[in-house]
């Protein structure tokens, strides 16, 4: 992401700087719009899903077995989404724990945080994503 | 962990699988979109290319000119020396001869 900012900037480079400066404070300033955006957390519309996505949500209301193996991307990007409305500690968690497959140990190893603490992390995470699901499923109907 | 929701396990199950089977492909185009914004991004960039293209063209041209300068001097050094030769030997000659009277 750096990069392609950095290329797309690169008329802007007037040379009095060195480039080592140039790109080092566009990382900078890349992170810190991350950041920002990260504490904005804007909540997720039904709108703003793909059929695919909105296809996934129904097929989980009616049907009670496994989704089809054609719906995995739509449900990864459903994920994605659902992920994007959490706090980085959850996301991270839920990421390492369910679509990563890493036992609590290891996250516990990763991350140094207590057993315990990856769990309540998880499972707020998980009530989080439930209520959003729910939502967007209202909206649906 | 506890089931919190089976529907959002079976997301997140499908969700897992799905992950390797969408590598992250640059979009169509991208690279033609790459180069097309190097190459006009080279242009007016810093400048650093047309400075070195010019500072070679002017180097060329120094070279070029002095060159012929130098071969130009060389080719008038080389017409003075034979008259002057002659006008040396004459100066003697006339020299000798007045000395020998």
């Amino acid at each position: 992401m750096i990069f392609i900012k950095m290329f797309q900037k690169l008329p802007q480079f007037s040379g009095k700087v060195p480039l080592e400066h140039w790109v080092s404070r566009i990382a900078v300033n890349t992170c810190l719009n991350q950041i920002q955006s990260e504490k904005v957390r804007p909540e997720i519309r039904h709108a703003d899903l793909s059929e695919d996505e909105v296809a996934v949500i129904e097929n989980l209301a009616v049907s009670p077995d496994e989704l089809a193996p054609d719906k995995r991307f739509a449900s990864r990007q459903l994920v994605e989404h659902l992920l994007s409305a959490l706090k980085p500690a959850e996301r991270l968690v839920i990421d390492l724990l369910y679509l990563q497959g890493r036992t609590v140990a290891e996250i516990k190893k990763m991350t140094g945080w207590s057993a315990a603490l990856v769990k309540v992390r998880a499972f707020r995470a998980r009530k989080k994503m439930k209520q959003q699901l729910e939502r967007i499923s209202a909206e649906e109907n | 962990m506890s089931n919190v929701d089976p529907k959002l396990d079976r997301l997140l199950r499908s969700a897992a699988q799905g992950r390797d089977d969408h590598s992250p492909a640059a979009p169509f185009g991208f690279d033609t979109r790459v180069v097309a914004l190097w190459r006009a991004g080279g242009k007016s960039s810093n400048g650093l290319s047309h400075l070195l293209r010019r500072v070679a063209i002017l180097a060329s041209a120094v070279i070029v000119i002095a060159t012929a300068a130098a071969f130009r001097e060389f080719k008038t050094q080389d017409n003075l020396n034979e008259p002057s030769a002659n006008e040396f030997a004459i100066a003697d000659s006339v020299i000798q001869d007045e000395f020998s009277q």
